[in-house]
């Protein structure tokens, strides 16, 4: 095998330069006119054979040299025998990466072992196979490099120590950016020999830029890193698209976004499916039974109060078949295929809770169950501005608010969410701080007052809606006064357009909309806006709403700790569908209310391999130190044990925009965690894994040979030592170019020192 | 018209007279009037002299006297000289002895050979031109035969020292052509000497080496004294020349490219063979060998050969 064939083929070519060059410098023969004829005759009948003879060794020998040079630079590899015996002898010393996958789907049970089990003997296997004399680095990656013997070292006790402490993490695998990093250490002075101990997962090599950015960035360091990837589990040698079952929970959030101790707390549960499911396996495979249990987080630290089974319900996947070709459409995610449904569930006791879905251990128990850290509030009091009846209205229906309240409060449920009917002309001089979310119906003239009393109840958490009225002159006119309210997150203009504007589907993004963006929640396509305002977001404004020509239809800013929300339409008939679609409406009315109210904070359920920061401001006293230690994650149940090794991770406290924040990256392992300051705990956060390691999908064969054609190599750890791996024999090539050469300068000068070449033409063979 | 034709005729001659002159080397013609050409063997001759001749001579006149060096034979030492003023003399005779000397020039092809240093056919000459002069000077026969494909005589046996001008014209005009036929000349000129002679070869001797064993035999059996001056180039000897050559034969169309490194050896064999059977069959003719490497000064080589017969002869 050879590493740079086509630099073999080049040397090859490069065999006839010897001729070339001999050619070139022939030295014309010096006419001499000579007597002694006879000897030289005889002379070159005795010498005649042995003169071909010293030609043909001559250029054998060049051409070997230069044969030998192009085999040395395309770097071959001797396997069987002759390999494994020219290693032993410690004639080829090698410098390698034993490169560990971690990554989530690493905690895959396959025949009856952790595939993290597998590569750790692997590891020791690949470390056992390599040439004496060879010094070896330990790293490790799943999106990120982490090396465990950053330095070559010759030791194998400490290989193995480093090896043995190697766990799986709940991050996504990357082995683009781990190749890149191994290319940044590699020279061709030092050349590495990498090996990959990975479980192919197809993720962990289409992620950062798929398979070409791997076969990229090996091209270009083809002459520094030798990649072999050593595979581990049961189904690396498996047909196309080899899936190993698996089921798992994508995520879990609050479906109306809010969670109150009165009313049921709605909780959207997403499950996926992958691969089908194996004989033995007499569970139906084409649904899952999702439990949800509580544990309260109090003040103090994480205390399970009370762990309480709060719904359980099975959820059916929209696909039957995982495995048929051509599906698309909804319930389809990757190669596998998905469903969600809502759960309910009721708490009596206002605090922040873990809510937790579970579903039953399967092979990969790492995504089996799913967190969220919400807050349960036991009231929460919305205050309504607007007039009695509406603008201009003539019956109770056309009220601006009408429908906006009977979304919001679900009947006999009224404790838990309270409205507060707030007169427009007292709004400057009303008491703010016992509500929780103001909507402000029809706005008209604000005094400097009412703005600076808005203000203060945003910034101290508290959330407004702006809903425009009906009545578009009145409106054009009363929002003259009210345009210079500074908190306001955009400005406007009246659109004179009738025409009905559906919504756009295609950004989705924003916390309020995320909702909509699973295709089983049914689309915000149907809505149809017949009236609108041309919202022009200000400065720090994000648009949480589209309509398809692209002028925004919700603008949210943030002012302190509360949210603003600007509706560019009315809440009623008139204004669009969108009261008459409850499927839309009542979530996306719950779910704007709830923006900032902390029943969800995203700051406290970061996705892992994301920056985790001390939500809260951290009150400076004298006993706290410079830093925070984020402590976990506090095991829950059902996940493997062996695997979650409770850790650190120290986080220096920065000032980040006038507040005391601590953050780190480092979280390895999802789940929940306390920030601690001088033994005490001051908040805590729960870290959320990627649901991409769930699809177990494997690299297929095609992929497979793609990467093999960029050079790379894949052999079980098994025949590492033996045939698979080899031993580059580019040092013997080299050694024996340097004899060859050797041998062409010593023949060259006893035989000819200008060439030989012996050429005899007689016409006379009379004596002389 | 007439002064004109005069003048060339006179630049003719002179031009004659420098070709004869340079052929005589100053150093070596003295080194030959000192030592003389001593025969080895009893030669025939009308006159007797040093040479012990089986006609002894009646007339031993003396000549005059000259410096004794290291060297001469103090038999000729003039002891009354000596007592008298304590002087180291020699004294010289005239008409010591009376021999016939052959000079038989190889004028083949081969013998035009040149490089830097000149010619084999030059250097040939001057050996014969020295010879001549120094057996003339002590009143010796001397003739000179010129071969290559056929023997030519063109100057017949005179001990007049004035015809060694005719010898050194005919040297001057003789010029190589033709192949070696030297077996063939030997014979020749062994059915034509009647007396005997010496008999001075002087060739490269490219023919059948065992042809001219013959001819040397021949005119050894009878009687006559064979010196043989073989004639080679350095190359020749020691082929010792930067390749490649393109080798373009004297002799014939032979024609060769090579490099003189990859045929030494065998080159060096083939001529050592060919030189020891020459040797061999000279010493069995009990001939005298001289192999002359024609890079060095004729006065070198014929110092040494004659200072070895002087020796010899005395003893």
């Amino acid at each position: 095998m050879l590493l740079n064939p086509l630099l073999l083929l080049a040397g090859l070519l490069a065999v006839a330069s010897p001729v070339a060059i001999h050619m070139m410098r022939r030295t014309p023969p010096r006419p001499l006119k000579w007597a002694a004829t006879r000897f030289l005759r005889a002379a070159h009948a005795s010498s005649k054979n042995r003169l071909r003879l010293q030609d043909l060794i001559l250029l054998i020998l060049r051409c070997l040299v230069v044969a030998l040079l192009g085999l040395a630079l395309a770097r071959p590899m001797l396997s069987g025998w002759l390999g494994a015996s020219f290693a032993a002898v410690g004639l080829e010393k090698r410098r390698a990466i034993i490169l560990i996958d971690t990554s989530l789907s690493m905690q895959q049970t396959d025949g009856g072992v952790k595939l993290i089990d597998a590569a750790r003997e692997a590891a020791r296997s690949v470390a056992r196979s390599l040439p004496a004399g060879s010094v070896a680095m330990v790293w490790r990656f799943d999106d990120r490099v982490d090396a465990a013997i950053p330095e070559p070292i010759s030791s194998l006790a400490a290989i193995d120590a480093a090896i043995d402490a190697t766990r799986a993490s709940d991050r996504v695998g990357n082995l683009t950016s781990a190749i890149g990093r191994v290319s940044q250490i590699a020279s061709p002075e030092k050349p590495i020999e990498l090996f990959v101990i990975t479980d192919f997962q197809r993720g962990t090599f289409t992620s950062g830029g798929g398979l070409e950015s791997i076969q990229r960035a090996l091209r270009e360091s083809s002459q520094n890193v030798r990649l072999t990837l050593v595979p581990v589990g049961s189904m690396q040698g498996s047909a196309d698209s080899a899936v190993r079952p698996n089921r798992s929970i994508d995520s879990i959030s609050l479906a109306d976004g809010i969670a109150t101790t009165a009313r049921p707390i709605r909780i959207r549960v997403d499950v996926s499916r992958f691969g089908a499911a194996q004989s033995d396996a007499p569970s139906n495979f084409d649904s899952a039974m999702v439990r949800l249990s509580a544990r309260k987080v109090d003040a103090s630290g994480v205390a399970q109060i009370q762990s309480l089974t709060l719904d359980q319900k099975s959820i059916p996947f929209s696909l039957s078949d995982s495995r048929g070709s051509g599906v698309r459409g909804s319930g389809v995610r990757g190669s596998g295929v998905s469903g969600s449904g809502i759960l309910s569930a009721r708490i009596s006791e206002p605090g922040d809770y873990l809510i937790t879905a579970a579903i039953d251990a399967d092979t990969l128990v790492g995504d089996d169950a799913s967190s969220m850290l919400i807050r349960v509030r036991p009231t929460f009091r919305i205050g309504v501005v607007t007039t009695s009846a509406g603008f201009g209205a003539s019956v109770a229906t056309d009220a601006p608010d009408f429908f906006a309240r009977r979304a919001l409060a679900t009947p006999g449920e009224a404790d838990s969410l309270r409205f507060v009917d707030i007169d427009p002309s007292q709004l400057e001089t009303t008491d703010l701080s016992s509500i929780d979310v103001l909507a402000v119906f029809e706005p008209r003239d604000w005094s400097a007052k009412t703005n600076q009393s808005l203000s203060s109840f945003v910034d101290q958490g508290g959330t407004l809606l702006v809903v425009p009225g009906k009545e578009t002159q009145g409106i054009q006119n009363s929002f003259q006064g009210f345009a210079a309210a500074s908190i306001l997150p955009a400005d406007w203009s009246l659109l004179t357009t009738n025409s009905v504007m559906r919504l756009d589907e295609s950004s989705l993004d924003h916390p309020v909309m995320s909702l909509w963006k699973s295709p089983d929640s049914g689309g915000v396509g149907a809505i149809e806006v017949a009236w609108r305002l041309g919202l022009k977001p200000r400065a720090n404004a994000a648009v949480v709403l589209r309509a398809i020509d692209g002028v925004p239809l919700i603008v949210e800013r943030k002012i302190g700790g509360g949210y603003v929300l600007m509706f560019g339409t009315t809440l009623d008939r008139i204004g669009s569908n969108l009261p008459l679609r409850p499927g839309v409406f009542v979530p996306l009315l719950t779910r704007a209310v709830a923006r900032g109210q902390g029943f969800l904070v995203d700051a406290r359920n970061p996705k892992i391999g994301t920056i985790v920061s001390s939500a809260a401001s951290i009150q400076m006293e004298s006993s706290v130190s410079a830093e925070l230690i984020l402590r976990g994650p506090i095991s829950q149940s059902p996940v493997d044990q062996d695997q979650r090794t409770s850790a650190e991770i120290a986080a220096p406290i920065r000032v980040i925009e006038g507040r005391f924040v601590a953050q780190t990256d480092d979280v390895r392992l999802a789940g929940l965690y306390e920030w601690v300051a001088s033994g005490r705990v001051v908040g805590a956060a729960n870290v959320v894994r990627d649901s991409a390691e769930s699809d177990t999908t494997l690299l297929n064969a095609d992929e497979r040979r793609s990467l093999s054609q960029s050079g790379v190599r894949t052999s079980p750890a098994p025949e590492i030592g033996r045939a698979s791996s080899g031993t580059e024999a580019a040092g013997l090539v080299l050694l024996a170019l340097i004899l060859l050469a050797t041998a062409e300068l010593y023949f060259s000068r006893r035989f000819s020192p200008t060439g030989n070449e012996v050429a005899v033409k007689t016409t006379s063979g009379g004596a002389s | 018209m007439s002064e004109g034709l005069n003048q060339t005729h006179s630049d003719a001659r002179s031009s004659a007279r420098s070709d004869e002159l340079s052929l005589l080397d100053s150093s070596a013609i003295a080194q030959a009037a000192e030592l003389g050409v001593m025969a080895r063997r009893i030669v025939e001759g009308a006159l007797s002299g040093a040479h012990r001749s089986p006609y002894h001579g009646t007339s031993v006149e003396f000549a005059e006297h000259r410096q004794y060096a290291p060297g001469d034979d103090i038999r000729h030492l003039d002891w009354k000289v000596l007592g008298r003023t304590d002087r180291y003399v020699i004294k010289r005779y005239q008409q010591e002895t009376n021999f016939a000397c052959h000079l038989l020039l190889d004028a083949s092809s081969s013998m035009s050979y040149e490089r830097s240093h000149g010619s084999r056919m030059q250097y040939a000459r001057q050996i014969c031109a020295c010879l001549a002069y120094a057996v003339l000077r002590q009143q010796d026969a001397v003739s000179l035969q010129v071969f290559s494909d056929r023997l030519q005589l063109r100057t017949p046996s005179t001990s007049n020292f004035g015809s060694l001008g005719t010898v050194l014209r005919e040297l001057v005009r003789v010029g190589p052509s033709g192949q070696t036929r030297l077996p063939a000349a030997l014979h020749e000129l062994a059915g034509k000497l009647k007396r005997r002679s010496i008999v001075v070869i002087v060739s490269d001797f490219f023919d059948d080496e065992d042809a001219i064993i013959s001819g040397i035999n021949h005119l050894a059996f009878q009687g006559h004294e064979v010196v043989v001056f073989h004639t080679l180039d350095h190359d020749e000897i020691h082929f010792d020349m930067p390749g490649p050559v393109r080798f373009e034969g004297l002799e014939d169309d032979f024609l060769m490219t090579s490099n003189p490194t990859d045929l030494k050896r065998a080159y060096l064999a083939e001529l050592e063979s060919f030189l020891a059977k020459i040797r061999k069959g000279c010493g069995s003719s009990r001939s005298h060998y001289v192999m002359v490497d024609t890079s060095k000064p004729i006065s070198e080589v014929l110092g040494a050969y004659l200072a070895f017969r002087a020796q010899a002869t005395a003893h």
